[in-house]
């Protein structure tokens, strides 16, 4: 990092074509972080495994068997069940429904909190009193027996239903963040010179302030994800969601139904807990590398590197 | 006031600022009040005082970026309103504003060519708004002023230029929506003091070329002497004396401007004479109406009337202007 910004001072008139714009330095950055590209790796395997985990199964995962409850062999990698369904398979195919439940309602609450967040920073007066006040009763509404709630109404419990509830909940404290940043970017000399020129309301949200505001919204995203995964599988474990389809909470529904902690089948219940837990660490550790772009040190270099071509 | 077209004329506008929030609110801040002022075409009109005394905020308000709380801006003889999002556009038109900090008005996520390109195409100055078409017309603005050659800086982002580059940029995206009046806040107090003449220099030049009313707001009453036809002192939000630049900086009436002139090194004024007389008192309280002058806490002449009774306007010399009692004719 430093040799960087010494061979930026060096040649301040020449400039690398790498990392010129916020969002290219910003990505730079992200990649010199160590524990964002840890977290990315970690994500990028559970995507990899997500999309051909069906395909590379050893088993059906629904298929019974005569190994009832077996602990880890060469003939199943992770055990069996109580009704002799390969854990492993189950793991693979269920990834998939996991993740796309988490990205689809991360994205899904992103756009809500984008939606709402900014122009709620943006506008003084009752426009954005009204649009706060709707984020502040949404984040005051106890999500997850709000859910159950909904949940246990709901004729169709698939992906899609559950990704809108649960977006629906979790979009709030995105809008928050949003509005706090965006009200102190409406001061910034930046974009009064764009309101000056006559600029759109729209793009001076959107296009002008979008770079300042992008860091928060992908944090934003990646927690939502973690949210969603963790909610489902909460609502899983609660037999709320379609449990004859496999994820990584009905894998932990079925094992506490076949009670297999009490029968002592650790390989039944580990695996999808730990998945679950590491894909939360692989998504935590890349907010943990963009919080370091937001932090204040790293701006002081920036300022030290305008300092310079002064 | 002499003859001119008078572009932009701001009529006893004030500015009150909520101060607190919703239950708690308090009082307000007087930011600027009762603020008269005529801005003519090929003309230069410093606006002067120490910070606080409420000039950016007029600045901001002749370019309506915020809505006046009372009085009224009229341009070219029409009132205007600019709280609607269309009638702002419209009136940016016609005014613009550069402002203060080069290193923060430019987003450091754009290149030059977008800054240059937004104000082209909303105003519709940009021919046939084609790519080659807005290319040229900001590369024509960038050698208008003097960032040569202009194609060479369009696809430069701001924090590869240095401040007096980036000034001349903010000065070339506020002339690309082609306004008849400029209001230029504070634009060389962040600049080395070598590259500041450079850019007065350019603003002169702009005035008589693109025939532009401009008002230039600082601090420094040296250069607005030097740069400016009039001078308005400002002090606590109020204009307290207005008049002829060589009148209000060689013989400045308000107790103030003798105050600001006094700071000012002059090698044709008599030294010795000591300024420390009138340096007393602290910054005005602007949350707080006083009744009578607002200089006069501060004031080493104040009398009893000044506590009392706000001075109006005396003129002891034709177009020059003051507020202060110690000029009231009737008295003396």
């Amino acid at each position: 990092m430093t040799s960087d910004v010494a061979a930026r001072q060096v040649s301040p008139g020449i400039s690398p074509r790498e990392g010129k714009t916020v969002t290219g330095r910003a990505i730079s950055a992200l990649r010199k972080s160590r524990l964002a590209t840890a977290g990315a790796i970690l994500v990028g395997l559970f995507i990899i495994m997500a999309i051909v985990g069906p395909y590379v199964a050893p088993y059906n995962p629904s298929a019974t068997s005569v190994y009832q409850l077996t602990s880890p062999s060469g003939l199943y990698l992770l055990g069996t069940t109580q009704s002799g369904q390969d854990v492993l398979s189950q793991l693979l195919s269920g990834a998939g429904s996991s993740l796309e439940l988490g990205f689809l309602t991360a994205a899904f609450a992103t756009v809500l909190s984008v939606v709402v967040g900014v122009p709620s920073g943006y506008f003084s007066g009752v426009a954005g009193e009204s649009l706060s006040s709707l984020a502040n009763v949404f984040l005051v509404v106890p999500a997850l027996p709000l859910i159950i709630v909904i949940m246990a109404y709901l004729p169709n419990r698939g992906v899609l239903t559950m990704a809108v509830v649960i977006s629906v909940t979790g979009w709030a404290w995105g809008a928050r963040q949003l509005r706090a940043q965006t009200m102190s970017l409406r001061r910034r000399d930046d974009i009064v010179a764009a309101r000056a020129i006559g600029e759109k309301t729209w793009r001076i949200m959107f296009v002008e302030m979008m770079p300042s505001l992008l860091p928060i919204i992908i944090s934003g995203f990646l927690f939502t994800t973690v949210f969603a995964i963790v909610t489902e599988a909460s609502l899983a474990f609660l037999g709320l969601t379609d449990v004859s389809s496999w994820s990584w909470g009905t894998m932990l529904y079925w094992a506490q139904n076949d009670q297999a902690f009490t029968l002592g089948a650790w390989w039944w219940y580990i695996p999808p807990g730990l998945c679950i837990a590491l894909v939360g660490m692989g998504l935590g550790l890349i907010n943990f590398g963009i919080d370091e772009l937001i932090n204040p040190r790293l701006k002081v270099q920036r300022n030290k590197q305008r300092g310079s071509a002064r | 006031m002499s003859s001119g077209e008078v572009v932009l004329r701001a009529e006893s506008v004030s500015k009150t600022f909520r101060a607190g929030r919703g239950f708690f609110r308090g009082g307000g801040l007087h930011a600027v009040s009762g603020f008269s002022l005529d801005l003519v075409r090929e003309r230069v009109v410093a606006l002067v005082g120490e910070s606080g005394s409420g000039k950016s905020t007029a600045a901001r308000l002749l370019a309506g970026l915020y809505a006046p709380t009372s009085g009224a801006i009229t341009l070219a003889g029409r009132r205007v309103s600019v709280r609607a999002p269309g009638a702002r556009r419209r009136y940016a038109s016609h005014v613009q504003i550069v402002l203060q900090d080069p290193f923060s008005s430019l987003n450091a996520s754009y290149s030059i060519r977008h800054h240059l390109a937004r104000p082209l195409l909303l105003h519709g100055n940009a021919g046939s708004g084609k790519r080659a078409d807005v290319e040229a017309r900001s590369a024509a603005l960038l050698e208008e002023v003097s960032l040569t050659p202009g194609r060479d800086f369009l696809d430069r982002y701001p924090h590869e230029l240095s401040g007096g580059q980036r000034q001349r940029v903010s000065i070339a995206r506020a002339l690309a929506v082609r306004p008849e009046v400029m209001l230029a806040d504070e634009p060389v107090s962040m600049l080395d003091v070598s590259i500041r003449l450079g850019i007065l220099r350019l603003l002169g030049r702009l005035t008589a070329e693109r025939r532009l009313a401009l008002l230039y707001i600082t601090h420094d009453i040296a250069s607005a002497r030097y740069f400016a036809t009039e001078i308005a002192v400002m002090y606590a939000g109020e204009m307290v004396e207005y008049g002829p630049s060589e009148d209000v900086t060689q013989a400045p009436l308000h107790p103030y401007s003798r105050l600001l002139v006094s700071t000012v090194p002059d090698p044709d004024r008599a030294a010795g004479r000591g300024s420390d007389t009138l340096v007393r008192g602290e910054p005005p309280d602007l949350t707080r109406r006083l009744a009578g002058c607002t200089f006069a806490p501060r004031c080493p002449f104040a009398m009893d009337r000044c506590r009392q009774q706000a001075p109006p306007r005396f003129e002891p010399s034709g177009g020059h202007w003051v507020r202060c009692w110690l000029f009231d004719e009737q008295e003396a």
